[in-house]
């Protein structure tokens, strides 16, 4: 079976993904402050690899653990929605179907609330 | 470890708590599931794992497998949806969006209890909602106990993880103990306890809630002791046993009825025992009782007080309760017909003498369960009171269902089998299982049309069911020709089922699906005979045939679902070949391995049918083939090399083509094109056009279009539909090098739902232009519906899509935001118009310079064919 890393299309749709995200991200005044634009390229490629792991790219380093990655952070329900909201958004701006859509926005709501399980 | 997770009552469990969270966190999984003995706890780690998800901002559901329900399909998912199953394809769809509407967004985490016991609709409902990533699944399963396929194949297909629920450890058990009792407890009683239960929890709890409640241990000084020893028992099974052996007679009568009889309709055990009884024993949580179909059925709470109860009964007395239940049922005023099986199975565990004629109506019953081993037992017994033509015939079908197809051929020969007796009808059905058993069993068509002759030859009045199964021999065989001119269209055995089977498949390898279809008419709404289901799938084939891929999807998907709902082995087999045939020719290619790959394991697994297990199996490497997983290939090639000879080429076609693909891979071009030119003049010479038509579109699809053309001669073609036809003018399309005849074809391909087809033909076309010297912008067209036209499936390493230049690629984003720049709009403008960042339509574009090879907008517009747009 096809991971969902190539179904979506692979890196290039992860980068698309990743681009559109950020530019919402960083607009968003409800989580715009968890984002130095001095560490934005960084962030992006750390994000963009940590889409391709969760969606299984054959390429991609074990991704950095939700957890520790968000240890010093206080992050309440409402910008979790947000985020959430902007990746469903920026995986449609890069093509993704409905249905895969639904498949990853079901996969990255679970890792996030397992994270702390 | 940073967060210290506290659970309610898991007590002794955090290791194995810890190993499910982290499978959660695992992206790469969807679930995990729990294995261990009866008694280890492995449903209250489930229960607490769900209550913690809860409160942890996850969704959780939970069903639970019984013994009760194991036959009624999705009865475990029933409560999750506000009305009544419907029975069809929409509970599927249903009990997913109550899921999914109850969780509102958040994340669903679905416990399945002892899935072992899960009827295999709801396991494989249970199985695609993790394969879909739309719930993580826990499920437990009791070692030893074989769960449906659906649910082992979360472990095969690494979509979970199991873990194992051992026994508790000695620091585990004090803990567990202390919990269980609410306070610590000496040294002596830890030693006492781990020699008794080896770390058994349900063991472990039972004997100290009996010790307490006994007094044989006291609370001293803040800490429990054992002021007496444990009670004598030494196994859990022993302590459960002491517990019964607690009970009065009318408690144990009680008890002993249930675990003989299984789960009990409440009017059935009232008759037979005194209701208070039973009310106490629910109290003292020994029984418990559900509904099952608007009936109250009683049970034990846990499995393990069924095995206590049933081995220390005598079996003496077990027999006379069977006896009792036997009777009881027989004389209810609320039996029911499928009472009959309950109460010919009880009789005879009972010893009792059953009169053949009930065994044979209950065999009948089980056969129509699908519980193929309960009839040959039954058919059996009758056989063996009176070997009748008709017993044989019973147990032959059930050893046929069970894939022992030797077997039946020595059955029906069998000596004592008393002819004399036997009505026609008798004889018929004997003479066409006979006749099943040579064919479909051991693949010999000879053997079988020998048995027919012999039938032929005494009972001239059934010949019309004769000849039709003469006929659909012929058909399966790849005769065309000879099988019409047994079932000729119209004549009266032409509409037995085998007749239909004939007419149908004989009009679709001669190329006329369309006129098949016409001929039988509406689809024959019989699932439960089996030629009924095999016609209905040949229909489905025919259709595709007929290019109508689309509408085959639909009605194969229906057959699927309801052959799974119906416990039907074969026709789950013919049906999701059918839709892996549909699927790889629609451009999903990796459904169609799943789906082929599905029906060679069933097929395997239920040793029904070898040509089944071909069939699915031919699929499988043309799918894999196809995709260019050569490794894949070779692995299914090895194992069709090892299945036995069968003279139904018809379940052949796809190993064929898939072998000679392979082979081109392996071996070189001109191999292939060999095998391939023997099995074209071996279809040519039976007349069968339609698999003649598709091996010689391999000869042009693997690279000589010149010779494929050869191959279909200067003749005329009597063939219908929106496929075949257009296949032969896409053949001389290409062979003329003709750009524009070629995309046409495609374009019908398209229509007809053979999309990979089309998208080949597509590039073909844009090949030949490019190479005809074609315009700029006529080149651009082309190949710009080739890219369309690719998008639009999988990917599939044929030579049309692998051989050539590099191909120019554009999604469909990408072109949109090439066409805006090339008429000039700046990214700011363009990131306005589509609403997405300017950051994103830069990387777009990027890609888009990179893809055609320009390095900027006027090179751009040019390639557009607007240049000076920009200026």
């Amino acid at each position: 079976m096809r991971t969902l890393y190539e179904r979506i299309g692979g890196a290039a749709s992860i980068t698309i993904v990743v681009d559109e995200l950020y530019d919402r991200l960083t607009c968003d005044p409800r989580v715009s402050h968890h984002f130095d634009p001095a560490r934005l390229t960084a962030q992006k490629a750390g994000q963009c690899a940590w889409l391709a792991t969760a969606f299984g790219s054959p390429h991609s380093e074990p991704a950095t653990d939700l957890r520790q990655a968000h240890r010093h952070l206080e992050i309440s329900d409402e910008q979790v929605t947000a985020v959430l909201g902007h990746l469903e958004a920026a995986l449609g701006v890069a093509e993704v179907d409905d249905e895969l859509r639904r498949q990853a926005m079901s996969l990255i709501t679970r890792l996030w609330y397992a994270r702390v399980f | 470890m940073q967060h210290c997770v506290f659970v309610d009552g898991l007590i002794g469990r955090e290791s194995e708590f810890a190993a499910i969270g982290s499978a959660l966190r695992r992206a790469d999984l969807t679930g995990v599931v729990l294995i261990g003995d009866a008694g280890v706890g492995k449903s209250h780690l489930l229960g607490a794992t769900l209550r913690h998800a809860d409160l942890m901002g996850f969704s959780s559901s939970a069903i639970t497998g019984t013994r009760a329900l194991a036959d009624i399909p999705l009865a475990a998912f029933a409560s999750m949806l506000p009305s009544r199953l419907a029975g069809d394809a929409s509970d599927l769809v249903q009990i997913r969006k109550a899921l999914q509407h109850r969780a509102g967004g958040r994340p669903i985490v679905l416990g399945i209890d002892d899935a072992h016991l899960l009827d295999d609709a709801s396991a494989t409902l249970a199985h695609q909602m993790a394969g879909d990533l739309t719930a993580f699944v826990v499920a437990t399963i009791r070692s030893g106990e074989i769960p449906p396929e659906a649910v082992t194949s979360l472990l095969k297909d690494g979509l979970a993880v199991r873990i194992q629920i051992d026994a508790f450890n000695r620091v585990d058990l004090t803990s567990f103990a202390e919990s269980t009792l609410g306070g610590s407890i000496s040294a002596g009683i830890e030693q006492d306890l781990w020699d008794r239960t080896l770390g058994n929890p349900l063991f472990i709890r039972e004997l100290l809630l009996q010790a307490r409640a006994t007094g044989a241990l006291a609370l001293r000084h803040d800490r429990y002791e054992l002021v007496q020893p444990f009670a004598s028992p030494d196994t859990l099974v022993d302590l459960i046993d002491s517990r019964l052996a607690g009970l009065s007679v009318a408690h144990h009568r009680a008890a002993a009825l249930v675990a003989v009889g299984g789960p009990l309709e409440i009017d059935l055990l009232e008759q037979l025992v005194d209701p208070d009884a039973l009310v106490q024993l629910e109290d003292a949580r020994v029984l418990a009782a559900d509904e099952v179909d608007e009936t109250l059925m009683v049970r034990f709470v846990h499995p393990v007080y069924a095995d206590a109860t049933r081995r220390r009964l005598g079996r003496l007395a077990a027999r006379q309760l069977l006896r009792e239940l036997a009777t009881t049922l027989a004389a209810s005023p609320k039996r029911r017909p499928e009472d009959i099986l309950r109460i010919a199975t009880w009789r005879l565990d009972a010893g009792v003498e059953a009169e053949p004629a009930l065994l044979m109506q209950a065999a009948r019953l089980a056969t129509g369960r699908n519980d193929h081993a309960l009839a040959e037992r039954l058919a059996g017994l009758a056989f063996d009171t009176e070997p009748s033509l008709r017993a044989a015939t019973m147990i032959a079908n059930s050893l046929v269902e069970q894939g022992r197809h030797g077997e039946a051929h020595t059955l029906l020969r069998d000596e004592r089998i008393n002819h004399g007796d036997a009505s026609d009808g008798d004889r018929f059905r004997w003479a066409m299982i006979e006749a099943s058993v040579s064919f479909w069993g051991l693949g010999s068509a000879t053997d079988a049309l020998r048995v027919i002759d012999d039938f032929q030859s005494e009972f001239p009045a059934a010949t019309n069911h004769a000849v039709a199964f003469r006929g659909s021999i012929a058909a399966a065989c790849g005769q065309p020709i000879q099988a019409l001119a047994q079932v000729p269209v119209g004549s009266a055995a032409a509409t037995t089922p085998l007749g239909l089977f004939t007419v149908i498949t004989s009009l679709t390898s001669l190329g006329r699906p369309v006129l098949a279809l016409q001929t039988v008419g509406t689809l024959p709404d019989n699932d439960r005979a089996a030629a009924g289901a095999i016609t209905r799938v040949c229909y489905a084939f025919t259709m595709i045939d007929a290019g109508r891929v689309d509408e085959a999807l639909a009605l194969g998907v229906e057959g699927w679902e309801r052959a799974v709902r119906i416990g039907d082995v074969h026709g789950r087999v013919a049906w999701s070949i059918a839709i892996g045939w549909a699927e790889l020719n629609f451009g999903r290619r990796a459904a169609a391995s799943r789906w082929f790959c599905d029906a060679a394991e069933l097929a395997r697994h239920s040793a029904a049918s070898n040509h089944g297990v071909r069939w699915a199996l031919g699929g499988g490497l043309l799918a894999s083939i196809l995709a260019g997983d050569l490794d894949a290939a070779r692995r299914l090639r090895d194992q069709l090399d090892e299945l036995p000879a069968h003279d139904a080429v018809m379940y052949a076609h796809m190993e064929w083509r898939g072998r000679a693909w392979l082979q081109a891979a392996d071996e070189g071009l001109e191999f292939a094109i060999a095998s391939l030119l023997v099995r074209i003049a071996e279809t040519k010479a039976r007349g069968d056009l339609a698999p003649w038509l598709f091996l010689i579109l391999d000869v042009a699809r693997l690279g000589r279009p010149e010779l494929a053309v050869e191959l279909l001669g200067d003749g005329e073609f009597d063939v219908d539909g929106a496929l075949l036809p257009t296949i032969v003018r896409l053949l001389h399309a290409t062979a003329r090098r003709d750009a524009e005849d070629t995309a046409a074809a495609s374009d019908e391909l398209q229509l007809a739902g053979f999309r990979v087809l089309a998208a080949e033909g597509a590039a073909w076309a844009w090949a030949m232009s490019r190479e005809n010297g074609d315009d700029a912008r006529v080149v651009t067209m082309y190949s710009r519906r080739a890219q369309d036209m690719r998008d639009q499936i999988e990917s599939y390493a044929t030579p049309a899509f692998t051989g050539g230049p590099p191909e120019v690629s554009l999604s469909r984003r990408e072109r949109e935001i090439a066409m805006l720049v090339a008429h000039g709009h700046s990214s700011r403008e363009v990131a306005d118009e589509l609403i997405i960042g300017v950051r994103t339509v830069e990387s777009h574009l990027a890609r888009v310079y990179a893809k055609l090879g320009v390095r900027s907008r006027v090179e751009l517009a040019e390639v557009f064919g607007l240049a000076g747009a920009t200026s």
